[in-house]
């Protein structure tokens, strides 16, 4: 597909179609390589980024309430685990939020170097 | 707000329809049963019949069917890559039953599977556990390298790893919370702004005209529940997907 099996005859002569051949490999192109899912959920993209921000960082946090909570109730180190956990939760949480709207580097995407469409919410 | 019409919560309860009882669990047949496999058939019956008749232009059903598949595969692909693929029976299962859940609960008198925790939080946790399995058995113990990002220096790698331990765990709880919570959250919002119009009514013409404001939030929120009921079931998708692109490509 694309301007390779284009008809130079009819196609070269007509600018027009010349410009509609462009246009049509283009639009061929877009869901793939611009990493997005085409143009009508580009604004639920942002709509669903929203969401995941508030939860991704309460969860963090949460986790770490949870560990720590755990780690005093078996070894008797209260309050110490909960201060500790805590406050590593909160960082697991902006770390999740930062991750999410791309301004911290995914661990993943720094290892592996181009993996299609790995930050593609962090885009819109 | 002891009546029954206008409490918000009693929506939500569990009631049995069939008790049953095996050794000593309770394994009853509940509400709740019924509408996930009210679910399944619904979703069973549309990609049946959408794919009954192969036609080339194809019919109302087929083209639901269709689309809805051409969406989730072209989610997968842009967040997974093309290996990512080979999940797609798990990944479009999700994405179908959450999306028919979530609005089946927009039907009066239907029950909503999604709003309660415990559904949300078994299909968080078979994704999470996917991802955990899958990662281990394809990529060995390089798999742990997701919790040591590179260019560390020695002296805070424990506490990166700790840190990124709990961002892991993390996800399974925001996941589940995240689609409980707007499910529950909406249908509540929905109730008592229902609710608000039942009792202005009942306070003669002045509480007549009065109820006209919930009533026209009443129609607006119906709307947005909507558009959330549909967000949520593609944002648990598109996040399935990259948990699943970790498990893919941990690094080389």
């Amino acid at each position: 597909m694309g301007q390779d099996d284009e008809r130079p005859d009819d196609v070269g002569s007509d600018p027009r179609l010349r410009a509609l051949g462009e246009k049509l490999a283009e639009a061929r192109r877009t869901p793939s390589e611009q990493g997005g899912n085409g143009s009508q959920s580009s604004g639920l993209a942002g709509i669903g980024q929203a969401m995941k921000v508030g939860s991704e960082f309460v969860a963090g946090v949460i986790v770490g309430f949870v560990i720590g909570y755990t780690i005093d109730r078996l070894f008797g180190t209260t309050p110490w685990g909960m201060i500790v956990f805590l406050l590593l939760g909160f960082a697991a949480g902006t770390l999740n939020v930062m991750r999410t709207t791309g301004k911290a580097k995914d661990p993943f995407s720094a290892l592996s170097g181009n993996v299609p469409g790995r930050n593609k919410d962090g885009e819109d | 707000m002891a009546d029954v019409r206008t409490d918000p919560i009693h929506q939500f309860g569990i009631h049995k329809l069939v008790d049953i009882n095996i050794d000593g669990y309770d394994v009853s047949f509940t509400n709740s049963s019924l509408f996930m496999i009210l679910t399944l058939a619904a979703i069973a019956l549309v990609l049946l019949w959408g794919s009954s008749s192969r036609a080339v232009v194809p019919g109302r059903a087929q083209s639901v069917a269709e689309l809805s598949y051409e969406f989730v595969a072209n989610t997968l692909r842009n967040a997974a890559g093309e290996s990512g693929m080979r999940f797609m029976p798990l990944v479009f299962s999700l994405f179908m039953f959450v999306l028919t859940a979530n609005i089946f609960g927009m039907v009066p008198y239907f029950f909503t599977v999604t709003s309660h925790i415990i559904v949300t939080a078994a299909l968080a946790l078979l994704v999470i556990f996917t991802v955990t399995i899958y990662g281990f058995y394809k990529n060995g113990t390089h798999f742990l390298k997701l919790f040591v990002p590179s260019g560390v220096p020695m002296a805070i790698v424990p506490l990166v790893t700790l840190i990124e331990i709990i961002s892991f765990l993390s996800r399974p709880l925001s996941l589940a919370v995240r689609l409980f919570a707007n499910m529950l959250a909406g249908h509540i919002t929905l109730k008592v702004f229902a609710g608000f119009v039942v009792t202005l009514t009942s306070l003669g013409a002045f509480g007549f005209l009065g109820a006209l404001l919930p009533l026209i939030m009443v129609v607006a929120l119906t709307a947005l529940e909507f558009l959330v009921a549909f967000l949520q079931a593609y944002v648990f998708t598109i996040l399935t997907c990259m948990y699943l692109n970790d498990a893919l490509h941990p690094g080389h």
